[in-house]
C-alpha cells in the first residue's frame, strides 16, 4: 500500500479515527499554526466518525440501518454528500464499488441503487428494504481525507498530505522546492514457499529497490490501494460470491473518496472496465498486479512523476 | 392570535406559558424509540421560535439536533463572531433546508428586535450564562442553558430565582440526564430493582490527551475593536477562553460539572463534604489558569448510607476516557456517554441476574439482539476455577439502544416542558447543585482543606 517517504523537515501530525491512524504533513513556515490547523481537521474527523460510522448507535449510518422500509432519515451534509459519492462510484463501476451489506429475498444481494434513495428538498435517505444495510468502510476514509483537506485549505494550509490508514493517501500543493509528496507503493508480499516438512519459509530478504513497484512523487490527487491480506479471494458484491481478484490493485485519482472507493472496485474488475472507469475523467489512473506484473490502465495523469511511473512491465 | 376555549384572545406565546405553567406530566420519550425523519406536528402545538446565543462548537452541535425537533425553529442566532460561526451557521440552515434564521452580534439588540421568540438557548463562554439568561427570562423567554450554569454559586441561584419569579422554564445542558441508557440504569436498575444493592462506592473520571490550542483560521478572524468590547485580550484568549478564570472554569466545570452532576442524580443529592488537590501540573500557567489535574474525594449521605466517591479530571492521558461508576455490595454500574463503554457487572455471590435479562432489564453479551449497533462477543467463562486468579465479575450491558446524538434527547425533554407535556429533567436547581460542588472542590484545592458545602 502507499508509503510515504520520510519528510525529516516536514512536520507530522497524527490521529487515531474510523479504526485506523490518520497523519497530516504541513508544509507551512509557522509550525504553531500548522499544528492548530491539523487540530481542527482532527476535530472535523472525528465527528465525521460520529455520522458516518455504523459502529456508533448514534450514528446516521445506524439510524439509517435500522430505518423501516419507505421510511426517510433526515441527515448531515457529511452523510448526505458520502452516500451521493457512493452512489456516483456504484454506478461508475458499474455495480462493483457497494456500500450496501445484506441479502433480500431468494438470496439476492441488495444492490445500492434499488435500496436507498436521497430526498434532496428534505435533506434525507430513505431507505428501500428494511433488511439492508449501508457500511461506509470502503470510501469513509476517503471521504474524510477530502473534507480534512478542505478545512485545511480554508486555513491556507495548502501543502499538505493527508493519509487515513495504510490505504489511502491525498496529496495537495508539492512541498517548498520539491515537485511532489514522494511516495513509495511496495510489491505486494510474494505467497509464502513451504519447506519439505510442510512448514512455511520466511521469504528471502529484499532491500528497498527490490521490493519497490513504483516511486513516484505526488502532488494534487490521490492514491488508494487495496490488496490481498488472506486468501485468494474476495466476494464480488454483485453477486455475493467469492471471486479471484488481482493480487493488487490501485486507484489514482482527484480526490481521496474516488480513489478509495475505486481500488477497491477494481481489485476484481475485468481490464476492460478498469479501462472503461479510467477513460471517465482525464486524472483517472488503475494499477493492477498480478502474477508477478502490473498493468496500467489509461493516460499517465500530470499529478505523478517520477521513476517507474508509466507504462507496463512485460 | 389563538383563541382559547373561552372565545377571548390568547396570543401565541402566552398559550406556550399557559401550557409550560401546568408542568405535569409523564416523559414520553420511550427509550429505544427510533427516531426517524421530521414527524407529523402535534396539532394541539405551535412551532416553538428559538434564539440561539452562542453559535460556536456547542451551540452548532445544539443546532444540528434542534433542526431535527419537529415544531422547533431556530429563528435567530447570535455570535460575536461573524465571519465564522454566523456564516457557518447560516450555511448550514440552507444546506438542511431549514427556513433563514435572523443573524446579530449583540444578543440584547436581538431580544429588543425579534417579537415572535419563545425560547433561548444559551451556548456562549461560561461567565455570559448568567447575564444572558438574566437577560432572556426577563424578556420573556424559557432557556436552555449549557452548562455550567454559572460560574459562581450566587449567579446560579439568582438565575433559579429569576426563573421562578418569571414563572419561566430553566434547562441546564446536562444532556446525560436524558440519555435512554442513564435513564433505563437509574429508573430500572438501580431504584426499581435495586440490582446493585447498597451502593458504597463511585467514582468518575474525565481521561483526555493533551491538547494543543484552539487556534482560528486567519483570514477569519474577529475584528479587534469587537474582542476588546467582550473583554478578550486577543484570539487565542478568545478561542482557548475554557482555561482563563475570566470567561471559564477549565476541565473541572467542562467535564466535572456534568459528571459530579451524575453522582448527584443517582445518589439523591449533592455530597456533604469534599476534599480534593489539583493544580497547572503540565501547561504553562500563562495560558492556563485553572488546574489541569484534580483529584477529589466526595462523602454523600444517602438514604441507605454513606456513599465514598472519588473523580479525576485529567488533560494529559486519555487512558479509558470518561465515565461514573457506581459499586454496590451486588454488583457495579458503568455509565459513559460511550454508549459501548455502559456495562453492569455481576458480583459472583449474586447468582439471578439472567432473570433481569429475561425480563429485558440487562442484556448479556453474546446473545444477539434486534435493533444493536454493532456488538462486542461476549467471552467464554473459564471451565474450572483458577485459584491463582480473581474471577472475573460477569459482564452485561443494557438493552437500550442510542437512536440519537447526545443532545437531542435532551433538548426534546426541554421544548416538550415548554409545551407542558413533560416535567425538565434537569431544572436550574440541578445546574445550581453542581455549581455548588464544583466551588467546593476548588476551594478544597486551594485550601488544602476539607469543605463543607453549605445549603
Amino acid at each position: 500500500m502507499p508509503v510515504i517517504m520520510p519528510l525529516s523537515d516536514i512536520p507530522r501530525f497524527r490521529h487515531e479515527a474510523m479504526a485506523a491512524m490518520f497523519e497530516i504533513f504541513l508544509d507551512h513556515p509557522d509550525g504553531e499554526y500548522a499544528r492548530s490547523a491539523a487540530g481542527a481537521a482532527f476535530r472535523l474527523l472525528d465527528e465525521l466518525e460520529e455520522v458516518l460510522s455504523r459502529y456508533r448507535q448514534a450514528s446516521d449510518v445506524s439510524r439509517i440501518n435500522r430505518a423501516e422500509a419507505g421510511e426517510a432519515c433526515v441527515v448531515e451534509p457529511a452523510t448526505y454528500d458520502c452516500l451521493a459519492l457512493s452512489l456516483r462510484m456504484f454506478r461508475e463501476t458499474g455495480g462493483v464499488f457497494d456500500v450496501t451489506l445484506g441479502t433480500g429475498k431468494k438470496g439476492r444481494k441488495f444492490v445500492l441503487d434499488e435500496t436507498i434513495a436521497l430526498d434532496e428538498p428534505r435533506h434525507a435517505v430513505i431507505k428501500q428494504a428494511k433488511e439492508t444495510r449501508i457500511d461506509l468502510g470502503g470510501i469513509g476514509k476517503g471521504f474524510a481525507i477530502d473534507r480534512m483537506a478542505a478545512l485545511l485549505r480554508e486555513w491556507d494550509m495548502t501543502r499538505l498530505l493527508v493519509r487515513g490508514g495504510n490505504s489511502t493517501v491525498l496529496a495537495g500543493e508539492p512541498p517548498s522546492g520539491r515537485k511532489g509528496w514522494p511516495i513509495r507503493i511496495p510489491k505486494p508480499a510474494a505467497p509464502k514457499s513451504r519447506d519439505a516438512a510442510g512448514k512455511s519459509k520466511k521469504p528471502a530478504a529484499q532491500n528497498q529497490a527490490e521490493s519497490t513497484l513504483l516511486e513516484h512523487v505526488l502532488s494534487r490527487g490521490s492514491v488508494s490501494g487495496s490488496g490481498l491480506r488472506k486468501g485468494p479471494h474476495i466476494i464480488d458484491p454483485r453477486t455475493g460470491k467469492p471471486v479471484a481478484g488481482y493480487k493488487a490493485a490501485w486507484a489514482f485519482a482527484p480526490t481521496a473518496g474516488e480513489s478509495d472507493a475505486l481500488s477497491t472496485a477494481f481489485m476484481i474488475m475485468p481490464p476492460e472496465a478498469i479501462e472503461a472507469c479510467c477513460k471517465r475523467r482525464p486524472a483517472m489512473r488503475g494499477l493492477v498486479f498480478e502474477n508477478g506484473r502490473t498493468r496500467w490502465f489509461t493516460a499517465k495523469p500530470s499529478f505523478m512523476t517520477g521513476k517507474n511511473s508509466g507504462g507496463n512491465t512485460p | 392570535m389563538k383563541t382559547d376555549k373561552m372565545g377571548g384572545a390568547m396570543d401565541r406565546r402566552r398559550f406556550l406559558l399557559a401550557s409550560a405553567a401546568a408542568g405535569t406530566g409523564l416523559m414520553a420519550v420511550k427509550p429505544g424509540t427510533v427516531q426517524g425523519a421530521e414527524g407529523p406536528q402535534d396539532a394541539a402545538s405551535d412551532t416553538i421560535n428559538v434564539a440561539l446565543i452562542g453559535a460556536g462548537e456547542q451551540g452548532q452541535r445544539l443546532l444540528r439536533s434542534l433542526i431535527k425537533i419537529p415544531g422547533v425553529r431556530c429563528k435567530a442566532v447570535c455570535d460575536i463572531w461573524a465571519d465564522f460561526n454566523l456564516s457557518r451557521v447560516g450555511s448550514y440552515l440552507k444546506r438542511m433546508k431549514q427556513p433563514a434564521a435572523t443573524a446579530y452580534t449583540d444578543y440584547q439588540a436581538m431580544l429588543a428586535g425579534e417579537k415572535e421568540l419563545d425560547a433561548a438557548i444559551v451556548a456562549t463562554p461560561d461567565a455570559c450564562h448568567a447575564p444572558q439568561v438574566l437577560a432572556c427570562l426577563k424578556a420573556g423567554l424559557h432557556v436552555y442553558c449549557e452548562s455550567p450554569m454559572a460560574q459562581t454559586v450566587p449567579d446560579a441561584q439568582a438565575m433559579v430565582k429569576a426563573a421562578a419569579d418569571a414563572k419561566k422554564l430553566l434547562q441546564v445542558g446536562f444532556q446525560r440526564r436524558s440519555n435512554p441508557q442513564y435513564l433505563h440504569a437509574y429508573h430500572k436498575l438501580l431504584r426499581e430493582v435495586k440490582l446493585f444493592g447498597r451502593i458504597t462506592t463511585a467514582n468518575g473520571q474525565w481521561n483526555q490527551a493533551v491538547e494543543t490550542g484552539r487556534g482560528w483560521p486567519r483570514r477569519a478572524p474577529v475584528e479587534e475593536e469587537v474582542l476588546a468590547k467582550h473583554g478578550y485580550g486577543s484570539m487565542s484568549q478568545f478561542r482557548n477562553w475554557r482555561w482563563y478564570r475570566k470567561f471559564g472554569g477549565g476541565p473541572l466545570t467542562l467535564y466535572g460539572s456534568h459528571q459530579l452532576d451524575v453522582l448527584n442524580w443517582f445518589l439523591g443529592g449533592p455530597p456533604e463534604s469534599v476534599m480534593a488537590t489539583g493544580g497547572v501540573d503540565y501547561y504553562s500557567e500563562k495560558t492556563h489558569q485553572w488546574p489541569d489535574s484534580v483529584l477529589a474525594l466526595l462523602n454523600y449521605r444517602t438514604a441507605d448510607g454513606p456513599v465514598r466517591a472519588f473523580y479525576q479530571v485529567v488533560t494529559t492521558n486519555s487512558n479509558l476516557g470518561d465515565y461514573e461508576k457506581l459499586m454496590g455490595h451486588k454488583g457495579a454500574l458503568i455509565l459513559s456517554e460511550s454508549a459501548e463503554q455502559v456495562q453492569a457487572h455481576r458480583e459472583e455471590s449474586e447468582n439471578d441476574w439472567d432473570r433481569w435479562v429475561n425480563l429485558d432489564y440487562l442484556h448479556k453479551p453474546g446473545k444477539k439482539k434486534e435493533g444493536d449497533g454493532e456488538d462486542a462477543e461476549g467471552k467464554a467463562k473459564p471451565a474450572g476455577i483458577d485459584v491463582t486468579e480473581t474471577v472475573k465479575p460477569t459482564l452485561y450491558t443494557v438493552p437500550v439502544t442510542l437512536t440519537d446524538p447526545p443532545h437531542k434527547p435532551h433538548l426534546e425533554n426541554f421544548f416538550n416542558a415548554v409545551r407542558g407535556q413533560e416535567t425538565l429533567r434537569s431544572p436550574g436547581e440541578a445546574g445550581c447543585a453542581a455549581v455548588r460542588v464544583v466551588a467546593a472542590i476548588n476551594e478544597a484545592i486551594v485550601t488544602g482543606k476539607q469543605v463543607l458545602l453549605r445549603n
